[in-house]
């Protein structure tokens, strides 16, 4: 990995900033493309001083990513996860009438990380870096300052949790069938 | 609302569902694992937006450290002297004889040369690759006595006036705020970070400064640093004016650059390295770009704009709205003028009034 090769930079740019960015979307609402800017500005020029492998290299960038969010969002006097998700991203997804036929088949990627930001915000943050950023769990336990069998166990019932919904989604969907966007709706009102 | 479905997750399976490796297909889990396939679904449009502006301070810093400079560089950065020097002459006569000291921190790195033909036309001695030279009378009127401590390893200071300082040399009329500078101001900002010994990485005073306290402390009205928030216009505003003045890797609180009076950030902004001066720019909302670019002196705008890589100022003047643009770009000099239009697009050159074209 040579990283002060320029197009070396720009794949690692490619393959990282998606996942990183819905990542921070969940954690920092509206804030996730400003800190996911401040931080391949920052990433770019600390270069010099990051060694190691591609993967330690997500993890470095993922490091950074939350600090910033979680420091802009402290100032702000806002809590990680209890942003609402911006409205123009419901544009992004089908309508009701549409995935009435399809069902869960047609989750959209916003509906997804929807659902998943309805976790209690540990659970979220360990799928999210494992499922999403794609790190193991050795190092979203570095990223988050625990060890990796907490960041396991996080997961995983994190994942219990989102199955739990989803299947009562299906059984209420069964008997009205709704879209998804009415199923999220529901998740959404049970958190609450 | 759990069903028996939900309690049927093994950690195994967790561990699988996580890896990507159950497909959509399977029984039990096969919900779940489309919602977390939708999760990591490829890029989609938009996700990557920020590339260019990434790349551009990602080749900022590049140009800055790296050694041996590519051909391109080497000529873009014998223009950019050609220009500076000809405008430092120039400015050497409209101020009439007030010491001057253009720093050009990274670029100043004594790998290029300066083209002399330009200053001797004014009379002034550019015998060495650093344009720190003093231009005119007693190098020292105008100096700034405000010590910049080089936090950053990028930063290669000129070595400057007699003063030995890289004190950022405003040409323009000395304001009362530069008048007002402390010499200690930097020490002042280590201080407010709580870094007495200057002991602190560069990321830890950006950290150390973003803190609410330290805008409580200065917000409190502490003597000890009145002149910080004088000199800054605002409690507010000292953040980022210390991370300009200790060349620190960001700024604290980006949004609130365009808030410092335009002559300091003229000072401070034209002290930096080049490419310090890019990432800051570019870490800017775009309306705090337009105050910030608004608000510095002509003099002041000219240095920088003339410093940044090219890459950078195409990005960066496609942040602003066609007005400001002009406005902006009405107050350089022709030869700035023509060094400038030389790196926009035409896209954005289509947006200028013909009398600014006119001018060239």
């Amino acid at each position: 990995m040579d990283l002060s090769d320029p197009e070396e930079f720009r794949s690692l740019y490619r393959d990282i900033q998606p996942g990183l960015l819905r990542y921070l979307r969940a954690l920092a609402g509206p804030d996730a493309e400003d800190v996911a800017s401040e931080t391949w500005l920052q990433v770019a020029r600390d270069i010099g001083t990051f060694a190691g492998d591609y993967d330690g290299f997500r993890g470095w960038v993922t490091t950074i990513a939350r600090h910033r969010a979680i420091d802009g969002m402290r100032r702000r006097g806002r809590r990680p996860f209890g942003v609402p998700v911006p409205v123009e991203e419901m544009a992004g997804l089908p309508a009701a009438d549409d995935t009435e036929a399809a069902g869960i088949e047609s989750v959209s990627t916003d509906a997804a990380l929807r659902l998943i930001a309805t976790l209690p915000p540990d659970q979220a943050e360990a799928v999210l870096l494992r499922a999403v950023v794609g790190l193991d769990a050795s190092a979203a336990g570095k990223v988050l300052g625990k060890r990796a069998g907490a960041v396991r166990t996080a997961a995983h019932r994190g994942l219990r949790t989102l199955a739990g919904r989803l299947s009562a989604a299906q059984a209420v969907g069964d008997k009205f069938r709704p879209g998804v966007t009415q199923r999220e709706k529901l998740a959404l009102k049970d958190m609450r | 609302m759990r069903t028996r479905h939900s309690r049927g997750i093994s950690r195994a399976t967790a561990e699988r569902l996580l890896g990507g490796s159950v497909t959509a297909d399977d029984p039990g889990t096969g919900q779940l694992a489309r919602v977390l396939a939708a999760a990591s679904a490829p890029p989609r449009d938009g996700e990557l937006a920020s590339e260019q502006m990434v790349m551009a301070a990602f080749e900022a810093n590049h140009l800055a450290t790296s050694v041996t400079p590519r051909k391109e560089h080497t000529s873009m950065l014998a223009k950019i002297f050609t220009v500076k020097v000809l405008f430092t002459s120039l400015a050497a006569f409209a101020t009439g004889g007030v010491a001057l000291a253009a720093t050009t921190g990274a670029l100043g790195s004594g790998t290029h040369r300066p083209v002399v033909t330009a200053s001797a036309s004014a009379g002034a001695s550019a015998t060495s690759a650093n344009p720190a030279a003093s231009v005119g009378a007693s190098p020292s009127v105008s100096a700034i006595p405000s010590a910049v401590p080089s936090h950053s390893a990028a930063a290669a200071q000129p070595t400057g006036t007699s003063s030995g300082t890289a004190a950022p040399a405003s040409q323009a009329a000395p304001s009362s705020t530069a008048a007002a500078l402390p010499a200690t101001a930097a020490g002042l900002c280590e201080a407010l970070a709580g870094d007495a010994g200057s002991t602190l990485s560069p990321a830890s005073l950006v950290q150390a400064l973003s803190k609410t306290s330290v805008l409580q402390t200065l917000s409190s009205g502490s003597a000890e640093f009145s002149s910080l928030v004088s000199t800054a216009g605002s409690a507010a505003n000292v953040a980022d004016y210390c991370a300009l003045l200790l060349d620190l890797p960001q700024l604290p609180d980006p949004s609130q650059l365009g808030e410092l009076p335009g002559t300091l950030l003229g000072q401070t902004l034209t002290a930096l390295p080049a490419s310090a001066l890019a990432t800051d720019l570019i870490s800017l909302p775009a309306s705090t770009l337009s105050q910030v670019l608004s608000a510095v002196p002509a003099s002041a705008l000219s240095t920088m704009l003339t410093e940044l890589p090219s890459s950078v100022l195409s990005q960066l003047l496609a942040e602003l709205p066609a007005s400001v643009l002009s406005q902006l770009l009405s107050e350089l000099p022709s030869s700035v003028l023509s060094q400038i239009f030389a790196e926009l697009p035409a896209s954005l050159l289509s947006q200028l009034p013909t009398s600014l074209l006119g001018q060239l």
